[in-house]
């Protein structure tokens, strides 16, 4: 059994040697030395070992004394709460991804990893490209089907190089057709024509060993976190995404021990989650996997049954919740939070949509929707919990860029665009994107989105990925907002104003991601949410809390509040609170500050609480207008775009929910 | 596209005006226009981020340490200060509230290598009589009479340790391999370092010498102690040799005006006793860019005899005599204050040509606990023996003054939590720090982390303070602080623009100042200090004076809330009382709202009673370094 012996213990045990002593300052010296040497390092100074405490349920003294032994004199020694935001882009592909390579990205692993540690790194159309700031963490998630086989075969990989048309490729690439090489390479694999040997396990493996061998080199514990992961990339036969990226906890000893499931092996989700757990017992590893773009899932990302069509199961919503306690709600290809006709009454709902059709282009019909947006599986989830037993979209948020350049942009003013055909350039606001007969999604629409903040103790693969397993992280469109959310019942307005909230939030309650049951008799739940600018990105317009509910009749309600604002604003008769303005100058691409704040705070009280009603609560927080990269681009390339094009956009952070389980 | 960029590039080139009068300082960072590409970050060069250090570290590798109980060493110092629980020599876990971004261990010169060799016998110091003594004191549990041995044999000019190379250039290597074992370019930035502490009769004149470089070019020299010499100029001397010798580059930091009686910024030479000169004045500002104006020993920005209208000049002051026995006269005062200096260096500019006195500011700590603690609620003390305890000696300790006569002594309880330096650059590199401190552009705080930007201009106007663009239109138009504007435009006025943003884990702000020192038309100096932007609704009363913003300190909790004061503020101001023929510098101070003090931290800890004369609640707060002005010819 450790013993927990805190540094007062250790003093009081000085003290005991010197009482009675009025000591002159060496002799106290002498004794302090002398007691230190003897007591207390034999003892052994047992540091507190648990992560956060989250997920502690009931609040009670009990549970606070547990997150906050009692502490020392440093009051930093041995606080074991996250406190720090760590910034991450958790889907990032390189042109060792087919797809990436055909667009022309030539750059690999190594070049997406130096750029997200903020060096400057040349584009793969020769655009000198660098961060405002370092990323604190990234996973580099190449498609697992066909991974790094374009540079392999480019580079001249010698039992590659005995097939022709293999040959032929690598000929081409190097005599400046790489485009029309990856082309008919991707062309071969979709008719099932691609040469055997790039199907090799084989080349799979060594492949895989050197993107193992990249992220090892680059992880740099303390400083810079290279996760190990890939995109598994189900179309469900025919563009409907299910795309999940795999996240290791581990390192590359472990992660060689197999090489990633790819589509040609199975395209359903269950399958996935089976091949992660026979990973995890054979290696004694951790992983989880991240969905994103349910908007291009045409209904079958929150779908009421199965892969295979069947009801949904208690065993089935116990896996899904086991693996993928986090849902990527942001990226290029939209923001996933909501839709305008799922959240009518929702102002700020109609964001960055792309909600036409899946990814091969077939529109949506109706019922769709309703199974790919977030909140609304949340909402779906709290029913699923009811009847199963089991919540299965019980997840957090981040975000992703999803970009195929390699380059982790999530910037207005620095967007490099989704692929490397789409890089800054004149043109890309009209390329483009999806088309088919029915639908048109052009290059404006892309978004310049999104990164992850992680709340965690330090910056090392443990720390960030147990911060994802307990959904303490949350998503935002680009900026670097700092936002802190917990939850309990005690919450009052004195918390809002202690310099650090975190401190009332941890032994009061619990942070996103996070759990309350049982409400104590008469108690509402209280929120305590604060935010933080990004220094170099807009002020905040308002803090808003989303609640979803199931009612006495079973049926599923939203309700958004806004709890803190900049100004004096006040909400009109109809309970809306005026829009905050706009600052921006189109024309030259820049804003002012001179609206909103820096900083928000407020406590929040539930005002509709029922406890017998099952709940989640996030937070979304807003920044002021300001330019939308389309507003940058056409500054900087002198062009004009249609009034369409949104030319200013409101960023916002989303957090994590805190759920409430009676 | 290349046509499209080159067209662009062209087209920014033609439009950018390059204000003539404002003097680009050498190195100064700037964009590049020209150079822009799609990505605006590339050719970004300016600063864009502070990074928050102490340039002021004692280990037990500092006899006056490592003799008296320090027992932890260079690497438990990086450690600690890169965010590491660390227990202390008293056995108490330590922790900062966040890692530090820089650390230069400065341990004494004199002596080096001393403590280390007395903690493991080392046959070395074991060839001497005084040696064997220190050695067996030590071990006998009596470091008291090692320290006061070792004192006394200083003063006397009498340490057969002074000069022992076998004792000091393993210790100096040992501290340059840690510097360069923990230094992590863009992580964590661990500069090699010493402090040379000569103080002549007790009179403190003491540098810390800041190195650019790593252990292959320190490796070549030792430090320089005040067994050596006790003249700066000496020690300038020995760091142009040193850059001349290696290549490599240094600096150094004078502290502690306040304990120099009148020294630190005297109107003579130390040696010589001639008046400063021309020469002098160069080879002071060539060698030391930057003055560490708060620190445990006091606060040395002003003094309240010398700035009788300034409100709060009368901050954690320590004026009471030096190390040694004389006691302080008023009249030593203007010789020991940062902003006496930097006017009194305004008048030594218009007589000799060049300014002796134009330095930047910084914060750091000189704890000599090996733990870079700056904040009021995590205050590890001095020295060991003053670490956290019920002990009366933690308030009561004579700190200095001891050979003084009665009432010129300073104690433990007004010791100050301070302070940190604050590097504006874009990398955290020992190259980017280090360049940022040689062009001044820094600050001090009193122990927080508030950020505040500077610029000053003569073309800005209130709404480039809210431009998205802020700080590249701050370096496009203007100079940063530790910068200089030069030869007004007719009908011109310096304005400043200034951003303060307060500590995230700390209080909020009460009110931006600025600081305005000139040399008027009769050539005397002048000052004022100007409230330019403040939290609430609060009005300047008919004294022009802002009333205070209010105390949330409940003293006996040593606790307080945000519930006053503003997170952010930002000003435009324009001088009211320009006058482009005079000399004159601005710097900015931001006042926090009032929190406990750490002798209140202590008595809710500890149980024990608050000490009388010191407040129970303190006001934080920044100095910038100056802009100056400097009239055309």
């Amino acid at each position: 059994v450790k013993k927990e012996f805190s540094a007062d213990e250790a003093y009081v045990g000085i003290m005991e040697i010197v009482k009675g002593k009025r000591t002159c300052i060496m002799k106290r010296l002498n004794v302090c030395l002398a007691a230190v040497m003897t007591t207390t390092l034999a003892s052994g100074v047992v540091a507190q070992e648990n992560a956060a405490v989250t997920d502690i349920g009931a609040i009670n003294a009990e549970a606070a004394a547990k997150a906050f032994p009692k502490r020392g004199f440093s009051p930093y020694a041995g606080r074991n709460y996250p406190t720090r935001v760590f910034w991450g882009d958790q889907h990032v592909h390189t042109g060792w991804s087919a797809d990436a390579g055909a667009f022309g990205n030539t750059l690999g692993p190594e070049e997406a990893l130096r750029f997200a540690r903020g060096e400057q790194v040349m584009s793969s159309l020769g655009e000198p490209a660098k961060l405002s700031r370092p990323l604190d963490w990234v996973a580099v998630t190449d498609h697992s089907d066909a991974a790094g086989t374009i540079f392999e075969v480019k580079a001249g990989n010698p039992t590659l190089m005995t097939d022709p048309l293999i040959k032929r490729w690598h000929d081409m690439m190097n005599a400046g057709q790489g485009v029309q090489a990856a082309s008919e390479m991707i062309k071969a694999q979709s008719n099932n024509q691609i040469p055997a040997a790039l199907k090799d396990p084989k080349l799979a493996r060594s492949v895989w060993q050197k993107n193992t061998s990249i992220m090892e080199k680059y992880n740099e514990p303390g400083r810079f976190t290279a996760f190990i992961g890939y995109e598994w990339t189900s179309n469900a036969g025919g563009g409907d995404n299910l795309h999940r990226n795999v996240i290791y906890r581990d390192g590359k000893d472990k992660a060689d021990q197999a090489i990633p499931m790819t589509t040609f092996d199975s395209e359903n989700p269950e399958d996935l989650w089976k091949w992660m757990a026979a990973w995890e017992a054979k290696t004694g590893g951790s992983l989880l996997a991240i969905p994103h773009n349910g908007n291009l899932s045409n209904g079958k990302m929150f779908a009421p049954n199965t892969f295979l069509g069947n009801p949904l199961t208690r065993e089935w919503a116990e896996t899904r919740a086991r693996w993928e306690p986090m849902y990527e709600i942001t990226q290029i290809k939209g923001d996933g939070e909501t839709q305008p006709t799922l959240s009518p009454t929702d102002e700020f709902a109609n964001f960055e949509k792309w909600d036409q059709a899946n990814l091969a282009g077939v529109p949506k019909k109706p019922g769709m929707l309703e199974r790919e947006y977030a909140r609304q599986a949340l909402k779906e989830g709290l029913k699923l919990e009811r009847t199963l037993g089991v919540n299965p979209f019980k997840f957090g948020f981040v975000s992703g860029t999803d970009t195929h350049t390699a380059l982790a942009t999530a910037e207005e003013d620095n967007f490099f665009g989704k692929h490397t055909g789409v890089e800054p350039m004149p043109e890309r606001w009209k390329h483009a994107v999806i088309q088919t007969p029915q639908v048109n999604v052009v290059g404006w629409q892309m978004s310049a989105a999104g990164y992850t903040g992680v709340w965690a103790t330090e910056n090392t693969r443990e720390a960030l990925w147990d911060a994802l397993k307990r959904k303490e992280a949350y998503s935002t469109t680009g900026p670097r907002i700092t936002v802190r959310f917990f939850g309990g019942w005690d919450f009052d307005a004195q918390d809002a104003q202690t310099r650090m909230p975190a401190e009332a939030g941890y032994a009061k309650g619990v942070p996103m991601g996070g759990d309350l049951r049982q409400a104590p008799a008469g108690k509402s739940p209280t929120f305590l949410v604060a935010a933080l600018k990004d220094p170099l990105s807009g002020n905040l317009d308002r803090i808003q809390i989303i609640k979803g509910w199931m009612d006495a009749k079973g049926e599923l309600q939203e309700k958004v509040y806004d709890v803190a604002w900049s100004g004096d604003r006040r909400p009109g008769v109809d309970g809306k609170l005026p829009a905050i303005g706009n600052t921006v100058d189109v024309a030259n691409a820049i804003w002012t500050n001179t609206i909103g704040t820096s900083e928000l705070i407020a406590v929040w009280k539930d005002p509709d609480f029922d406890p017998a009603l099952r709940a989640f609560y996030y937070g979304r927080v807003i920044e002021i207008p300001t330019p939308r990269w389309t507003a940058y681009d056409a500054k900087r390339f002198g062009i004009q775009m249609p009034r369409e094009v949104p030319m200013t956009i409101q960023e916002r952070a989303y957090t994590s929910p805190i759920w409430y389980t009676p | 596209m290349a046509q499209t960029i080159r067209i662009l590039s062209a087209a920014l080139c033609g439009t950018l005006a390059l204000a003539g009068s404002v003097l680009a300082q050498e190195d100064a960072p700037s964009t590049q226009p020209g150079a822009r590409q799609y990505s605006p970050y590339p050719a970004q060069t300016f600063p864009n981020r502070v990074f928050f250090g102490d340039t002021h570290l004692h280990t037990s590798y500092s006899t006056d340490a490592g003799m008296i109980g320090n027992t932890l060493g260079p690497e438990e110092a990086y450690r600690f200060a890169r965010g590491e629980t660390v227990k202390s020599s008293t056995g108490l876990l330590a922790r900062l509230p966040r890692p530090l971004d820089f650390l230069v261990v400065a341990d004494h010169a004199e002596s080096l290598g001393a403590a280390p060799a007395i903690a493991k016998s080392d046959p070395v110091i074991l060839e001497t009589e005084f040696g064997r003594k220190l050695v067996e004191f030590v071990k006998a549990g009596k470091p008291d009479a090692a320290y006061d041995l070792w004192l006394k044999a200083g003063m006397e000019n009498k340490n057969p340790l002074a000069g022992e190379l076998r004792l000091i250039r393993p210790a100096w290597q040992h501290m340059t391999k840690m510097a360069d074992q923990y230094n992590e370019p863009g992580r964590f930035t661990a500069f090699i370092g010493y402090e040379w502490s000569a103080h002549p009769s007790g009179n403190n004149l003491h540098r810390v010498v800041v190195l650019r470089d790593a252990q292959d070019k320190a490796n070549q020299v030792v430090p320089i102690s005040r067994d050596d010499t006790v003249d700066p100029e000496k020690l300038w001397e020995w760091m142009a040799a040193y850059e001349q010798k290696t290549g490599g580059k240094v600096l150094a930091i004078p502290h502690n005006g306040n304990l120099s009686n009148g020294l630190m910024f005297d109107d003579v030479t130390l040696t010589s006793k001639k008046p400063l000169d021309r020469d002098y004045a160069q080879r002071r500002m060539r060698w030391e860019p930057i003055y560490e104006v708060t620190q445990m020993k006091g606060d040395g920005e002003a003094h309240p005899l010398l700035s009788t209208r300034d409100e709060f000049a009368d901050f954690e002051r320590w004026d009471r005599g030096s190390f040694g026995a004389q006691p302080k006269t008023k009249d030593m005062l203007p010789r020991e204050y940062a902003r006496e200096a930097l006017k009194r260096g305004l008048a030594y500019e218009a007589k000799l040509g060049v300014n002796p006195f134009k330095f930047g500011i910084i914060g750091s700590t000189d704890s000599h606990t090996s733990l870079a603690a700056t904040t009021e609620d995590n205050y590890f003390g001095k020295v060991v023996a003053l670490e956290p305890s019920p002990d009366p000696i933690r308030f009561e300790e004579v700190i200095a003054g001891r050979p003084a006569p009665k009432g010129s002594q300073m104690f433990a309880r007004q010791v100050s939590a301070s302070g940190l330096a604050a590097v504006w650059a874009r990398d955290n590199t020992r190259e980017a720090l280090w360049d940022a401190m040689a062009r001044k552009e820094v600050y001090a705080t009193t122990g927080t982390r508030l950020r505040v930007r500077v610029f000053g201009g003569f073309d800005f106007s209130a709404a480039d303070l809210q431009r998205s663009d802020f700080a590249e239109q701050g370096y496009k138009r203007g100079v940063p602080m530790g910068g200089d504007l030069e030869a007004a435009p007719a009908g011109k006025t310096p304005a400043l623009l200034i951003q303060a943003v307060r500590d995230p884990d700390a209080a909020n702000l009460d009110r931006i100042q600025v600081v305005k020192g000139w040399l008027d038309s009769a050539g005397k100096t002048q000052e004022k200090v100007y409230d330019v932007a403040w939290s609430g609704g609060r009005k300047p009363g008919k004294d022009g004076k802002l009333p205070a913003v209010g105390n949330t300190v409940n003293v006996k909790e040593a606790s307080y809330t945000n519930a006053i004061g503003a997170p952010f503020l930002t000003a435009h101001w324009k001088d009211p009382g320009f006058d482009p023929k005079q000399r004159a510098f601005y710097y900015v101070r931001v006042l926090e709202i009032p929190t406990p003090r750490w002798t209140t931290f202590d008595a809710k800890y500890f149980g024990v009673a608050l000490p009388k004369d010191v407040p129970a609640s303190i006001q934080e707060r920044a100095y910038t370094s100056p802009i100056w002005y400097t009239p055309g010819t």
